[in-house]
């Protein structure tokens, strides 16, 4: 069942808006941060997205929580457009998908418990009318979920470790019981033993509450662990989706296939050769003409340059947007 | 993994017995325990291990840049038989630093000035370099060719053009770049890398150590990798240290302290990895945490959390012995158990 269907979603950013830049300035420019994406999130699945920094991942999952302001394009959230929800049906899908952010101290409120932050959503829910006995018992339950001692409620965020305080981030986030969530970069900056903790807990999650996971990522390994289905995205669009194993198995994009050799590995035998990619990712607010990987494609023809290449299903659900798969 | 090429058997860089405290008010913090190693000759040579382990501080240490609250209580670093320890700051700063070991740092954003040119911030680099080697001060010219060359070399595109611009203007794998190619003056022979890819993107980060690989070839620079990333290291390096707590846990080649690793704590490290886990299967997490260097358990450091812990772990710490020619491990178990695979799940 489709949980998420996303349909030619487009994100832009201007820059130079306003008076004195447009008298004088170089006039507007535009940043196409999600340029035309669509994409589907199976319910109980996990999608993984992955790119470098500057793809547009994170604008793209922002987007769905109408963080930021979507240009144009629908993003259905159980059939219905998030993009057109008034504020009542917004607070709505807010309670039932649930964000997990990058910087685990940066979006916890340093003069409030612990046991006050997991409380906030809880409280917001039933708008304030709750007896603090539930109320305590709750906070317990969801901090014994996340394998932390119920002491630590009267703690303060600074006190705990960096996987403790990501723990706690997600015990914020399951404690409305969502239907999706939305984990951004979940374990950067963190050991990597640490890192199989909340990955391990992620994961128990999932089987136990039947939640939706958007592992917005750069992090190839850990994708591939963690996710049922994947996209690749370059610069604001989907070069290829598909189950994660077809992807690793037979990736078909040539980006692809460089992000994926690219990934430094520990076994003996090393399935490819690091493919090099020249120079970096180019500025979103010119990108190149046709096919917006050809400037460091290793693969480039003529027709690059020229025609944008769609999102071409090869089979079994497995889409690439390249004309090397075009011509047979 | 990297496979290992003959070596010259030169050592460039000794480290014996060296012990490192942090004082913290009346805390005594040992960031560092009896550290010795040795890195020969156009090597390069990956430290691991989890944050607070102590990997970072050794960097700092053999370049002497350490806080005023460390103190080194014993040990030496000898580097081409010369003990850095003795030298007096004026002359790390004539001889050694930014002339023969060179150090790049995880963030290239803190470590270049935002407010001076590329330009401005190489030549300054290369004036005291050869001021101190007592070579007469060219012109300015000289200079600026020779900042185009370091860029050339370091892979940036149209270096001529770019040294122009300030730091904001470069990305974080070109400033990384330009980090290199100061680090790298023509007598260097020894780069000190701390996470020198940890804030990059994976193409990037392919980049940059391919970049430090082929200098270090070419130059026959050696290399102190530091990197919780045991992928880049399995890739770069040509032996790993694993580091625990202020120790030396375990120190062989690539091959063998990946293939086949001999303390628990290695294993431990490997089995945490996605990587090498199938979908659904449970990872590893190591229960309990790095222990405060203030109160290391007796015994050896990682009794508490390792599950092949016996009686004699929490009295003794174990010695480093051999178990195979280069390959090096501090436990017990090794000694007693001979060579059986460890197997932690």
């Amino acid at each position: 069942m489709d949980l998420i269907k996303i349909n030619n979603l487009k994100t832009y950013f201007y820059q130079n808006k306003g008076l004195l830049s447009k008298l004088f300035g170089e006039g507007l420019k535009t940043v196409h941060a999600v340029d035309d994406v669509s994409l589907t999130i199976q319910k109980g699945r996990t999608f993984g997205l992955v790119g470098e920094s500057g793809c547009g991942k994170s604008t793209l999952g922002n987007t769905i929580f109408r963080l930021v302001k979507a240009t144009s394009g629908e993003i259905l959230f159980q059939d219905k457009d998030v993009l057109k929800m008034n504020s009542t049906e917004l607070m709505g899908f807010r309670q039932n998908a649930q964000l997990i952010f990058q910087d685990q101290y940066g979006c916890m409120n340093p003069r409030m418990t612990v046991g006050q932050i997991i409380a906030e959503p809880l409280l917001m829910k039933a708008h304030g009318d709750l007896d603090n006995d539930k109320l305590f018992d709750e906070v317990e339950r969801l901090l014994l979920a996340v394998n932390l001692d119920p002491d630590s409620a009267v703690k303060f965020p600074n006190e705990f470790s960096g996987g403790q305080a990501r723990r706690i981030g997600v015990a914020r986030a399951i404690a409305l019981n969502p239907t999706f969530i939305m984990a951004d970069e979940p374990t950067s900056g963190l050991d990597i033993s640490t890192a199989a903790t909340v990955l391990n807990l992620m994961q128990d999650l999932q089987d136990e509450m039947d939640i939706t996971y958007l592992w917005v990522s750069h992090n190839l390994n850990q994708v591939k662990y963690m996710s049922d289905d994947m996209a690749v995205m370059y610069l604001g669009k989907i070069v290829e989706m598909g189950q994660t194993k077809d992807i690793f198995n037979e990736m078909a994009h040539p980006y692809t296939k460089a992000l994926i050799s690219a990934v430094p590995q520990i076994s003996a035998e090393k399935q490819q050769e690091t493919i090099f990619l020249k120079g970096e990712i180019p500025s979103p607010i010119n990108p190149p003409s046709g096919c917006r990987f050809r400037t460091r494609c290793p693969q480039v023809m003529k027709k690059c340059k020229t025609h944008e290449p769609p999102l071409a299903d090869l089979g079994g659900g497995h889409m690439c947007a390249c004309h090397l798969h075009r011509i047979n | 993994m990297k496979e290992n090429e003959p070596l010259l058997d030169e050592p460039l860089l000794e480290v014996s017995k060296l012990t490192l405290d942090y004082n913290l008010g009346k805390r005594k913090m040992r960031a560092l325990n009896r550290v010795s190693f040795q890195i020969n000759k156009g090597e390069i040579l990956g430290v691991a291990g989890e944050s607070g382990c102590g990997k970072s501080t050794l960097g700092l240490a053999i370049i002497k840049l350490l806080p005023k609250i460390a103190s080194i209580r014993r040990g030496e670093i000898l580097f081409e038989g010369q003990d850095l320890l003795k030298l007096s700051e004026d002359q790390m700063n004539k001889k050694i630093r930014g002339q023969k070991i060179s150090m790049i740092f995880q963030n290239p954003q803190d470590a270049l000035n935002p407010v001076f040119t590329i330009e401005k911030q190489m030549v300054d680099i290369l004036k005291t370099q050869r001021l101190y080697k007592n070579k007469r001060i060219r012109s300015a010219r000289f200079f600026r060719d020779q900042a185009i060359d370091r860029l050339k070399a370091t892979g940036i595109a149209d270096p001529a053009q770019r040294l122009s611009n300030y730091p904001f203007e470069f990305s974080g794998g070109m400033k990384q770049r330009v980090m290199i190619g100061m680090a790298l003056s023509s007598g260097t022979s020894l780069l000190l890398a701390d996470e020198a890819t940890t804030a990059l993107d994976v193409t990037i980060e392919a980049q940059i150590n391919k970049l430090i690989a082929d200098l270090a070839k070419e130059y026959k620079t050696s290399v102190l990798y530091v990197s919780h990333n045991l992928g880049v290291l399995a890739e770069l390096a040509d032996r790993i240290m694993i580091m625990y707590a202020g120790r030396v846990f375990e120190m062989g080649t690539t091959k063998d302290v990946f293939g086949s690793p001999s303390h628990p704590y290695s294993a431990a490290l490997l089995e945490s990895m996605p990587s090498r886990q199938d979908r659904g299967k449970r990872l590893l997490s190591i229960p309990g945490f790095v222990p405060p260097l203030d109160n290391l358990p007796p015994g050896c450091s990682f009794h508490p959390r390792c599950k092949f812990v016996e009686a004699i772990c929490k009295k003794e710490v174990p010695p480093m012995e051999e178990v195979t020619p280069g390959h090096f491990s501090a436990c017990f178990l090794d000694i007693k158990r001979g060579r059986k695979r460890l197997q932690w799940i």
